[in-house]
C-alpha cells in the first residue's frame, strides 16, 4: 500500500468527518475502504458488527436509557427539582445551585448526559430564564450539569469501557460516586461566584422544615432509585445490566401507579425513543469495533503505544498527554468512538505504568463527559440549545468558566487517584 | 411500454408522498417492533432477577433470548433513528456551505452511507449461508445462530431504507439534513 494503512484510516476517517457523515458511518467505511486495500477477508465486516452487538452488558444501554426517560415522564425529576428547591432555592444564585444537584441526583438515575440535560433543562431553563437568569448562562450550566450524567452511576461510558478494558463495571460505578460530586461542586462554586457577580437572586424565601419535609417525601420514590441500583449492584443482588432493567421496571411502577402521570401511549414513545437513542450509540459501537479491530491488527495499536512510552515513562506525564488527547478528540467525537478508537491504544500503556485500569476509567469518563460540552460536537450542548432556542456559537462562549472548572476537577481526578478509588476499596469491592 | 413508464413514475410520485401506504405499513412495523422488543428484554431481565430470588432458579435462556432480540432492536433502531435524523455528526463546514453545495455533500455522504449498509446486507448474506452450512446453534436454546444474524441482514436493509429517505427528503429541500 502507498502508506501505512493504520495512519489511512485515521485520515480518511478525519476527512469522511469533515463533511457530516454520520460518525458511525464514518468509522465504518473508513475501515471498510482500509480492509479492502490491505486485502483483509471483508467477511469480519457482518462478524464483527454481530459480535460487539451480542453482548448481555451492553443491554444496560438501552435499559439505563428507558430508565431515564421513563423517570422523567413519570414525573420524578420535576419532584426532585421542587425539593431542591426548598431546600438551597433561598441563598444567591439558588436556582443555579438547584440545577446542579438536580443534576448529580438525576445522573444517578440516568446513564446518558444528553438525557440528564432534557429531562432537567426543559424545566429549569425556562425557569432560571424567568427568574432573570441569562440564558446563555442557564443553557451552558444545563449542559454542562447534565454531563455529570455518564459521571455519577449508572453511565453508559462505564459500561462501555468496562466491556473494551475488561473491568468490574460495578467497581467502575462506585469509582465514579466522588469524582462525579467533585465536578458538581467545581460547578456549584462557578455558579455561586458568577451569580453573586451578576447579582443573580435567590427565590427570596426560606422554606419551613415543613415544607421541606413535604417535597422530601414527595421526592422520595425518585431519591430511592440511586439506593436501589446502586445497593442492589453492591449487595450482590444483580449485575450492572440487570439493575438497569430493574431500575426501569422501577420507573414505570412509580410513574403508572404511584404519581400516576404515565399512560399506555406515552410508554410506547418512551419505548421507541430509549431503542432510538440506545441505536444510535450502538451502531457506534459496532462500526467502531471494526475500526478497533483493524488497528489492533494492523499493529497499529501497539506502534503509537509504544512511541507514546518512548516520549515518557512519567506516570504524570503519560497521563497529562492522554488527557489533552481525549479532550482534543472530545471536540469532535462522541464518547464511545473515542473509547473504542483510543483505548487499544492507551490500556497497554496503562498496564506498563501500573495505572489502575478503574482508576483510569474514571479518568477517561471525566474527560469524554467534558468532551459532550466542547463544541463543535457536544450531544449535551445540541440539546441545551434546541431547549433554549440558542445557537451554538452563543451558547459556546457561556461554557468557558463552566469548562474550566471541568477541567480543574480532571485534573483533581487525574492527579489524586483516592478520589476514585476510595469508595470501591471501602467496599471491598 | 409508455403505458409502464407511465405506471413507474406515478408510483414514484406516490412514493413520496407522506401517505403512501408503503411507508404507512413501514413506520409502524419499525415502531411496534421496537416496542416489542425493548419491553420484551425488560419483561424478561426482570422476570430474570425474581425468579433468582422468589425461586431461587434463574431462568438460564433469559439472557440469550434478550441478546439475540438487542442485536435485531439495534439496527432497526438504528434505521428509524435514521428516519429522526439522530444520527450523530459534525455539521458545522456544511451547515455554512451554500445551499448547492450542500445538497451535493449530502447526496455524497448519503451515496456512501447507502454504500455501507447494502455492503453490510450481502456480506451478512454471506455470513448467514456459513451459519446454515455449519449448522450452528446457539448455546442456551439450540436456537439456529442464522436467525439471530438475519437481524444484521434486516436491520441493514431497514437502514438503507430510511438513510435513503432522509437523503431524498433532504435533497428536496436543498441539502438541508
Amino acid at each position: 500500500m502507498f502508506m501505512e494503512p493504520s495512519i489511512f484510516l485515521f485520515l480518511l476517517f478525519g476527512f469522511l468527518l469533515l463533511w457530516n457523515t454520520p460518525i458511525a458511518v464514518g468509522l465504518g467505511m473508513a475501515s471498510l475502504v482500509t480492509i479492502y486495500l490491505i486485502d483483509a477477508p471483508l467477511a469480519v465486516f457482518p462478524t464483527t458488527m454481530y459480535a460487539s452487538t451480542a453482548k448481555f452488558a451492553l443491554l444496560a444501554i438501552p435499559f439505563f436509557i428507558l430508565a431515564g426517560v421513563v423517570m422523567e415522564a413519570a414525573g420524578v425529576s420535576s419532584r426532585l427539582i421542587k425539593f431542591a428547591d426548598v431546600c438551597v432555592g433561598h441563598i444567591k444564585g439558588g436556582l443555579a445551585i438547584v440545577a446542579v444537584i438536580t443534576c448529580c441526583f438525576f445522573a444517578a438515575i440516568s446513564g446518558s448526559g444528553p438525557a440528564t440535560v432534557a429531562a432537567l433543562g426543559s424545566i429549569l431553563i425556562p425557569a432560571m430564564v424567568k427568574a432573570g437568569y441569562d440564558k446563555g448562562f442557564s443553557s451552558a450550566l444545563m449542559a454542562n450539569a447534565g454531563a455529570i450524567g455518564i459521571i455519577i452511576p449508572p453511565s453508559i461510558a462505564f459500561v462501555v469501557y468496562g466491556v473494551i478494558a475488561e473491568v468490574s463495571i460495578g467497581k467502575l460505578f462506585m469509582a465514579g460516586v466522588i469524582p462525579g460530586l467533585v465536578v458538581g461542586l467545581g460547578l456549584a462554586i462557578v455558579s455561586y461566584y458568577i451569580s453573586r457577580k451578576r447579582g443573580y437572586g435567590g427565590n427570596g424565601k426560606r422554606a419551613s422544615v415543613g415544607e421541606i419535609w413535604v417535597a422530601f417525601k414527595d421526592a422520595l420514590w425518585g431519591l430511592m432509585t440511586p439506593v436501589i441500583i446502586l445497593g442492589g449492584i453492591y449487595g450482590g443482588i444483580f449485575t450492572p445490566t440487570e439493575a438497569a432493567g430493574v431500575a426501569a421496571v422501577y420507573g414505570l411502577f412509580v410513574g403508572f401507579f404511584v404519581y400516576k402521570e404515565l399512560t399506555l401511549p406515552k410508554l410506547k414513545k418512551l419505548l421507541i425513543d430509549s431503542s432510538v437513542g440506545s441505536a444510535v450509540v450502538m451502531l457506534i459501537v459496532s462500526s467502531a469495533s471494526l475500526f478497533a479491530w483493524l488497528i489492533t491488527t494492523e499493529g497499529a495499536a501497539q506502534m503509537a503505544s509504544a512511541a507514546m512510552l518512548e516520549f515518557s515513562s512519567e506516570r504524570w506525564v503519560i497521563l497529562l498527554i492522554i488527557n489533552i488527547l481525549v479532550l482534543i478528540a472530545g471536540c469532535f467525537l462522541d464518547a464511545i468512538s473515542i473509547f473504542y478508537i483510543l483505548l487499544p491504544i492507551f490500556l497497554p500503556i496503562i498496564k506498563m505504568l501500573n495505572v489502575d485500569p478503574v482508576w483510569f476509567g474514571v479518568i477517561l469518563t471525566v474527560n469524554v463527559a467534558i468532551g459532550q460540552i466542547t463544541p463543535p460536537v457536544g450531544v449535551n450542548l445540541y440539546v441545551a440549545c434546541n431547549i433554549a432556542n440558542l445557537s451554538l456559537t452563543d451558547i459556546s462562549k457561556s461554557v468557558m468558566p463552566f469548562l474550566i472548572a471541568s477541567i480543574v476537577a480532571l485534573l483533581l481526578i487525574t492527579y489524586i487517584p483516592a478520589l476514585s478509588l476510595w469508595l470501591p476499596s471501602v467496599l471491598g469491592m | 411500454m409508455a403505458r409502464l413508464i407511465g405506471r413507474v413514475t406515478l408510483f414514484i410520485k406516490s412514493i413520496r408522498g407522506g401517505d403512501f401506504l408503503f411507508w404507512k405499513v413501514f413506520d409502524s412495523l419499525e415502531d411496534w417492533f421496537l416496542v416489542l422488543s425493548l419491553g420484551t428484554m425488560m419483561v424478561l431481565n426482570f422476570a430474570n432477577v425474581v425468579s433468582r430470588y422468589l425461586l431461587s432458579t434463574s431462568i438460564a435462556f433469559t439472557e440469550e433470548l434478550t441478546t439475540n432480540l438487542f442485536v435485531w432492536s439495534c439496527f432497526i433502531g438504528a434505521a428509524a433513528a435514521a428516519k429522526r435524523g439522530a444520527h450523530l455528526g459534525f455539521s458545522l463546514i456544511v451547515d455554512n456551505m451554500p445551499s448547492r453545495a450542500q445538497r451535493i455533500v449530502t447526496a455524497m455522504v448519503t451515496l456512501l452511507t447507502l454504500a455501507m449498509f447494502a455492503l453490510l446486507f450481502i456480506m451478512s448474506l454471506d455470513m448467514i449461508e456459513t451459519q446454515i452450512m455449519l449448522k450452528q446453534e446457539t448455546p442456551a436454546l439450540g436456537m439456529p445462530e442464522w436467525v439471530v444474524s438475519m437481524g444484521i441482514s434486516v436491520g441493514a436493509l431497514f437502514c438503507f431504507i430510511r438513510f435513503a429517505q432522509a437523503g431524498w427528503n433532504s435533497w428536496n429541500k436543498g441539502g438541508r439534513q
